[in-house]
């Protein structure tokens, strides 16, 4: 072979090998990289979309996504099967919120800033993506910040003020950063929801329907308001609308207004959530649904602000391995609620059961309640799917033997649509609920009565609540803190396992109702019918709460990953 | 193009370029001859009792007194002359008379069996400059076993050899190089040939030698590959001195140890009721029941079963058939292997009509290595390996019915009904006897192709010592998956009504997959240069590597790199190594892929100094010494870690928007990369010595190492506040520092020889750095500690009454304590004061894990005549395990151990275990030390027994050699370990594991 053909041949190979792309240098296929989906307006508009992912968004989150719920570290109910199966509960019944595995510390803590993230990749991204007519970028924007409100409100809620961040950092920016004072948080929030209103507010939008979104007719009225006025829309229902941004902004400021906030009791704080209140109100956007019991099963209703869109559930996971005890083909029965929460319901005449005339019978305790009761709550001698519960000594439904049944005698109809038994295999609608019409017509009342006392606003709104569910109105003629306690009561039964009591009761600073005594009710079976006592639990299922409390501590792990930097809360 | 690119494309226009410069050569023609001649040493003395052998020819003799020598071959044969303690010579016959044969006497460790294997090479034992262990498998024990691992079991220093399998074709193995220096466990990687392949299912009759590489100055050479250790295995390879066709047939038995020890029927009833009582519940069986348990009068109502007993042999049968021919003359060489194996399994009753649904394992070896010179300059070599693994197992897989025998309870139901169906219950639905007649079987067959493809173009022409070196290789493998299927009902007839269960169906084919479709090219290719320059030595090589491993559902994996090292020696006295990669891995990001990783080490022979000359008590003295650094790519984790991927979810994820409740499609972040990823790099510092006394007779190897392993991947600790996972980061570093010896000594006494060898390795190690400890208290920290130590809680004792449990800390947080529970002792709370609690804070971190770190091993061989007797032995020190599961075994956890052994008032003073239950068991199931036990143990791996047939009486049959060998293999184990239970693979025979195992075996080798 000549020179010339060998240095051919050595070129060529040299071309050949060079040519090809670096020989580590991998495309692994699947994934994709943040260009591919920012240069994609679909893909961008999932992925602000992805951002819904992190809310906390259903009852039961404790564990496995469909166990435990605030209503069980207060006085609406219990876990049954108390320490040992059921830490997630007990750790913060037994105030050990450091532990790592109290979800609603450590888990929470995460998520929201898992979230927050999102939120702030997108915003960042908001004016690099190639959006077309299909999107809106500013509702985007919109939903965003309201996103970032609600995040962080939650954060706020628990540990008071925390780390803010608007933009997403990377892994070369310092993250060891000092909390941000509770003000400054709760002022960042309303900011952001300020913004996402004047969006609400102003937007016009053409949706490929052809149907236009405009600050008249929002998200959800495209889907409720009647033809023909405007065509049905059903694809948008449950984004988060200017009356979601303002219920978002009332509740922070009813937290901002209470006891916990607010020790000075200043007038002008629970003014300001008042008028936050009123302005959904005068909005004319939502009235209460008619039947109280049927509140969690509505595909749409005017009572809903926001809700998790969430289609019928099949029988499991929450249903029966958290809220159907195995007597009625269940795993497990773990939410049983408390004869205290039971004591709060007043007779049907508007008297409270110990007041004098009520008509209350102990032996018959369960007659002419108010109707909610009957909407909220399984108890002894129901009837209930065909038969008759049986809560007494040697009951089909009670059975102190087994873990996972109730230990009150009660269970949780509210979260127990009569559909749900074994072998059941159709399923209905139960909605987790952001934010309803009955909660800010309450938050109105007990913001009103704190500003300027029991005035006939007050006397308005909390009646037509009753009114609805039944009862009487209010006596007239009620002090101011008579009526702060009959708005407390009514919150209490109303938004009974709405994942609201324990937060009322932290803002209120109610340590009282947390610390009491938590009871059960005894029922033994007579030849004529059957003998009720109220008994305290056992110790198990009785509450440590200290004053601490109040205020969630960081995650133990937060701190120490901080070099020093991030400070815990007082008195952890 | 980069440069592992560069150096493969240069080499192969080199090659293309030398083929057309080399020579052909060609004999004339030959006769035959008496040729005769004379064998003296270099000082010209005769030299009595060498070999002298033609080549591919059955002729062979020895010098007599005055070293002369006459046979009758062909010109142009080629005679090879050995003698021990000589190098080997060859001469062409041409001269017919008076040739004068000279030997050299050859030093010191650089004789004809002093070659050890290194990466691409050979050198001789004393240029050998860092540590490794070199073990020729011609002392190996000729013993039927699936696994090679198992027969290298303590013969070689600072290799340590777990089992932890028994199954037919599964009596898998670890292999450790110097214990443990990372958070995890990772066993060494195994090269065949050169590459990365699977060795444990290759024949042992295809392997040649075992290297072990252990610092840095033998490992640096494999760059990220080498972070665990390297054993480089090489295969038989033809040769022109030696040519022989060999016969191995072997037969044995595998017998049954340690297998669980279940319940009478009676006994379970009783222990069932004792532990309902003890929570707080009826007695399930009543008086009526327990009779009938113990007079067995009607085994329908009251069953009475011992599955083990009733379904598994004591024995079964194992056999292996080698057949090898190697030889070759000076153009062509070969080694060529048949083998089959057979292994049967211990299922009773498993063979029906329509098959045989026993576990088993049959394998077919095949090798062909063929080396060929094409002509002077260039040699081409091809080395293929194949085998085809079939694995049978009952329809339900072997460990589902292990399972089913080990924990069904003895009185669960009957086999057979009375009207002949197979019993069973609502609970209990596998019929043991259904489970291997009516279940059909599975197999499935792994096809392994293993080849290689070798070239050597020398370029002296250039050049002298300078070669170009190819070798690539092409490895594919692939699993076909088959069998028959059947289903049995099983039957109630205890209940109120009958009941049945499960549903009957006919025989038919299970459906037939393929897959772990697979396929490994490696090519290693560039310049070697091997010269000796008057008292000068050197030997350099430059390669560049690539590998890729490809299947079809998965991206392909890959790494590439270069590597070279020359050693330089002088007067066979002083040495000195240069050893380097740099080294890549598609694991980390562009820009800091590749890794160089250098490593230095020299030796000095000090008996060669004139201070020092070897004399009758001191033969030879060397010593080592080396440091460098090697990495591993192979940290754990995902794949391209340093990559931020979003993830487009088509189906599902996005959250719901509107009525229709439809699940949308999403798209999320869905992990950050760490664009600092990269390797573990290991620094190792290694100091060893070579010492040989009395006349080379005994020998002692010794080295001290030290070693840092850093960038060992630990949780990130970066604050939630970032709002995603960061997976790992390269934070954690491990210290491990351990002293090896190993040591040996032979001797001929006339006709006696006996040789002894012996090993040993002492480790330890430390976790300098982990992520993840901060707040939690110091006597949890895994910093300080031995990588792999336990947290557990301290016991003290079982609650012997109610008033010690009142009086002691609240253990209520394991939920129900009553007298018979484990006690335990109060360490600490959130503030690291005892707190009066028993929780999670009460937990310490003991310096206690399953590896041991002292191992050792054994073996003795003596030979009088033709009667020869090896034994080998191994041995563990330091090695904890939790006895938990084991003694907690069965079903509801009830055997004989513990009933015998558990705590009851009247045995309060006796138990050694705590009482029975069902339910509420936490405390005593809690990992504490209650049930840590040592599990050191001395086994005696392997014991042979071989007489060989005198040579005289063979010669007329054509015949080389015949052995006959009875051996044994895992005969003996002492330990302190009294449970039943195997220290080296306790599970064995219980939960759902197979048995453990003992070989027998007889044998016979015949060499042609």
């Amino acid at each position: 072979m000549t020179f010339p053909i060998k240095l051919f041949i050595f070129t060529i190979f040299v071309i050949l090998t060079s040519c090809k792309k670096e020989f580590l240098q991998r495309d692994p296929g699947a994934p994709i990289t943040s260009d591919n989906v920012f240069s994609d307006p679909v893909l961008a508009s999932r992925f602000a979309d992805n951002a819904f992912n992190y809310t906390l968004d259903d009852f039961g989150r404790m564990s496995q996504g469909y166990k435990g719920t605030t209503g069980q570290f207060c006085d609406e109910a219990i876990a049954s099967a108390a320490a040992d199966s059921y830490p997630f509960v007990s750790v913060i019944t037994t105030g050990k919120l450091l532990d790592p595995t109290a979800t609603d510390v450590a888990g929470v803590y995460t998520r929201m800033y898992q979230g927050i993230r999102n939120v702030n990749v997108m915003l960042s991204k908001m004016d690099s993506v190639p959006w077309t007519s299909l999107q809106n970028p500013n509702l985007i924007k919109a939903q965003m910040l309201f996103l970032r409100s609600m995040y962080y409100f939650e954060l706020v809620k628990r540990f008071g003020g925390v780390v803010l961040l608007d933009k997403a950092p990377g892994l070369a920016d310092n993250i060891d950063l000092p909390r941000n004072t509770y003000d400054e948080t709760v002022n960042f929030i309303l900011k952001d929801l300020d913004e996402a209103e004047k969006i609400f507010t102003t937007e016009v939008f053409t949706l490929p329907s052809g149907l236009v979104y405009s600050p008249d007719v929002d998200w959800n009225e495209l889907t409720l308001v009647p033809p023909p006025a405007q065509a049905k829309s059903s694809s948008n229902y449950g984004r988060p609308t200017t009356g979601g941004v303002r219920a978002l902004r009332l509740r922070l400021l009813m937290l901002d207004a209470s006891p916990l906030r607010n020790p000075a009791g200043t007038a002008a704080k629970w003014r300001k959530a008042a008028d936050a209140a009123k302005v959904i109100i005068n909005s004319n956007r939502y009235s209460l649904l008619p039947n109280y019991s049927a509140l969690l099963n509505q595909s749409s209703s005017f009572e809903y602000i926001m809700i998790k869109v969430r289609g019928p559930r099949s029988f499991g996971g929450i249903l029966s391995d958290f809220i159907v005890p195995p007597s009625s083909g269940g795993a497990q029965g773990l939410l049983n609620p408390t004869q205290n929460h039971v004591d709060l319901y007043e007779m049907n005449n508007g008297k409270a059961i110990n007041e004098p005339g009520s008509g209350y019978n102990p032996q018959d305790p369960y007659k002419n309640r108010d109707p909610r009761f009957y909407s909220n709550l399984i108890y002894n001698d129901l009837t209930w799917q065909t038969r008759k519960i049986q809560m007494y000594d040697g009951g089909t439904d009670y059975q102190p033997a087994a873990a996972s049944t109730t230990r009150t005698r009660y269970y949780c109809r509210k979260l127990w649509p009569e559909i749900y038994k074994g072998g059941t295999t159709q399923g209905v609608l139960m909605n987790f609920i952001f934010f309803r019409y009955g909660e800010v017509l309450l938050n109105y009342a007990e913001a009103l009565n704190e500003a300027d006392g029991p005035i006939s606003d007050v006397y308005t709104y909390v009646n037509q609540i009753r009114k609805r569910a039944g009862m009487p109105d209010l006596p007239t003629g009620l002090t101011k803190d008579q009526m702060r306690a009959r708005i407390h009561n009514e919150r209490a039964v109303e938004f009974a396992f709405e994942e609201i009591r324990w937060w009322d009761l932290l803002r209120w600073k109610d340590a009282e109702t947390i610390k009491a005594t938590v009871n059960a009710m005894n029922v033994v079976k007579t030849a004529t019918g059957f003998t009720y006592n109220v008994v305290p639990l056992p110790a198990l299922y009785q509450r440590d709460f200290t004053p601490r409390m109040f205020i969630y501590p960081i995650p133990r792990a937060e701190i120490d990953k901080s070099n020093g930097i991030m400070k815990q809360n007082d008195g952890w | 193009m980069n440069a592992p690119q560069k150096i493969i494309s240069l080499f192969l226009s080199f090659l293309i370029t030398c083929n057309q410069l080399s020579l052909h050569a060609q004999g004339t023609k030959n006769f035959t001859n008496t040729f005769s001649g004379t064998v003296k040493d270099e000082n010209k003395k005769p030299l009595a009792g060498a070999s002298v052998e033609i080549q591919e020819k059955n002729t062979m003799l020895l010098t007599d007194a005055n070293g002369k020598f006459s046979l009758i071959a062909e010109t142009k044969d080629i005679a090879i002359i050995k003698k021990e303690g000589y190098l080997t010579t060859q001469l062409v016959l041409d001269a017919l008379s008076d040739m004068n044969i000279e030997l050299t006497l050859a030093i010191t460790d650089a004789g004809e069996d002093d070659n050890v294997v290194i990466p691409f090479g050979v050198r001789k034992k004393r240029e050998i400059t860092s540590a490794m262990s070199s073990y020729q498998t011609a002392g190996l024990p000729q013993i039927p076993l699936s696994n090679l691992f198992n027969s290298l079991a303590g013969r070689i220093s600072g290799l340590y050899i777990q089992q932890t399998d028994n199954r037919p074709g599964n009596d898998n193995a670890n292999m450790y190089v110097r214990g443990r220096s990372s958070y995890g466990s990772a066993g060494a990687r195994i090269l065949v040939d050169g590459v990365l392949r699977d060795f444990q299912d290759m024949d042992l009759n295809e392997i040649e030698s075992i290297t072990v590489l252990k610092d840095a100055a033998a490992l640096a050479y494999y760059g990220l590959s080498a972070g665990h250790g390297i054993v480089l295995v090489t295969t038989k390879k033809g040769s022109a001195v030696r040519s022989a066709i060999n016969v191995d047939v072997q037969g044995g038995i595998q017998q049954v140890d340690n297998i669980i020890k279940p319940l009478s029927s009676y006994q379970f009833a009783n222990l069932y009721n004792e532990a309902r009582l003890n929570d707080n519940n009826a007695i399930t069986y009543d008086t009526a029941a327990l009779n009938g348990y113990q007079n067995s009068r009607d085994l329908f109502k009251y069953p009475v079963n011992n599955y083990t007993d009733q379904f598994l042999k004591k024995n079964s049968a194992i056999q292996r058939y080698v057949l090898s021919a190697e030889g070759g003359n000076n153009t062509l060489r070969y080694f060529i292997l048949l083998s089959y194996f057979d292994q049967q399994g211990i299922l009773k009753g498993a063979n029906n009509n329509d098959f045989n649904s026993n576990t088993g394992f049959k394998r077919f070896n095949f090798r062909g290595n063929i080396d060929f010179d094409v002509n002077k300059n260039l040699v081409i070599s091809l080395y293929a390996g194949g085998r085809s693994e079939n694995r049978l197992n009952p329809g339900d897989g072997i460990n589902a019915f292990l399972s089913t025998l080990y924990n069904t309870p003895p009185n669960a139901f009957p086999i057979r009904n009375a009207n002949g169906s197979y019993g069973g219950t609502t609970d209990y639905r596998n019929n043991p006897l259904g489970m291997i007649t009516d279940r059909g079987y599975t197999s499935a067959i792994d096809r392994v192709l293993l080849t290689s493809v070798v070239a050597k173009q020398k370029l002296d022409f250039w050049l002298r010592g300078l070669s170009a070196n190819i070798n690539f290789s092409y490895d594919a493998s692939g699993t076909y998956s088959a069998g028959l299927n059947r289903d049995y009902e099983i039957y109630d007839f205890n209940g109120a009504a009958p009941q049945l269960f499960r549903t009957k169906t006919p025989l038919g084919y299970r459906s037939a997959a393929f897959t772990n479709n697979n396929r490994r090219n490696e090519l290693w290719a560039g310049f070697d240069f091997d010269r000796n320059f008057g008292n000068h030595s050197i030997q350099a090589s430059v390669k560049g590597q690539r590998y890729v491993n490809a299947s079809p559902e998965r991206l392909d994996f890959r790494s590439q790199g270069i590597s070279a090292r020359a050693d330089y020696g002088f007067r066979n006295k002083y040495y000195i190594g240069l050893v380097s990669s740099y080294s890549g891995s598609e694991n980390f990001p562009p820009g800091s892929r590749y890794g160089f990783f250098p490593a230095a080490s020299a030796g000095w022979v000090v008996t060669e100094e004139r201070f020092l000359k070897a004399g009758n008590l001191l033969s030879y003295l060397k010593l080592r010494g080396s440091y460098g650094s090697a990495g591993n790519s192979e940290i754990g984790g995902n794949r391209f870690p340093f990559e931020s991927f979003y993830a487009r979810n088509t189906g599902g994820g996005g959250y719901t928007f509107g009525t229709g409740f439809s699940g949308t499609p999403s798209a999320n972040e869905s992990s950050l990369g760490n664009p600092l990823i990269t390797w573990e790099t290991i620094k190792t510092t290694d100091i060893g010595l070579e010492l040989k006394l009395f006349k080379n007779a005994f020998y002692l190897s010794a080295d001290v190492y030290k070693a840092r392993r850093s960038g060992i991947l630990t949780d990130a600790i970066i604050p939630s506040i970032l709002g995603q996972t960061l997976g790992t980061v390269n934070q954690g570093i491990v210290d491990s520092k351990g002293i090896e010896f190993d040591l040996g000594y032979s001797k001929h006494l006339g006709k006696f020889n006996i040789s002894l060898n012996g090993n040993i390795i002492l480790t330890t190690d430390k976790i300098i750095s982990q992520n993840g400890q901060d707040g939690i208290p110091d006597y949890q920290k895994t910093i300080g500690k031995v990588s792999g130590s336990s947290l557990i809680f301290l016991s003290d004792g079982l609650f012997n009454d109610q008033a010690l449990i009142n009086a002691s800390p609240s253990q209520a947080f394991f939920g129900r304590i009553i007298p018979g529970d484990v006690k335990y002792k109060d360490v600490g709370s959130v503030n690291g004061k005892p707190d009066g609690i028993i929780d999670n804070f009460d937990r310490v971190r003991v310096n206690k894990r399953d590896l041991p770190n002292v191992y050792y091993g054994f073996g003795t061989t003596l030979a009088y005549k033709v009667i020869d007797f090896s034994t080998q032995w191994q041995g563990v020190k330091g090695r904890t395990i939790d006895i938990q599961g084991l003694v907690n075994s069965g079903p509801f956890s009830f055997n004989q151990e513990i009933y015998n052994r558990r705590w009851t008032p009247a045995t309060a003073t006796t138990a050694v275990y705590p009482r029975v239950g069902l339910t509420d068991r936490g405390n005593n199931t809690a990992g504490s030390d209650f049930w840590r036990r040592s599990a050191d143990f001395l086994r005696l791996k392997y014991i042979e027994v071989g007489v060989s047939l005198p040579e005289a009486f063979l010669k007329k049959y054509h015949i080389k050699r015949t052995r006959f060998y009875l051996g044994g293999f895992n005969m003996l184990t002492i330990t302190k370990l009294d449970l039943g239970v195997d220290p080296e693979i306790p599970g064995a025979g219980r939960g759902d594991q197979y048995p453990y195992l003992k070989t027998y075996s007889v044998g016979l080798r015949t060499t042609f």
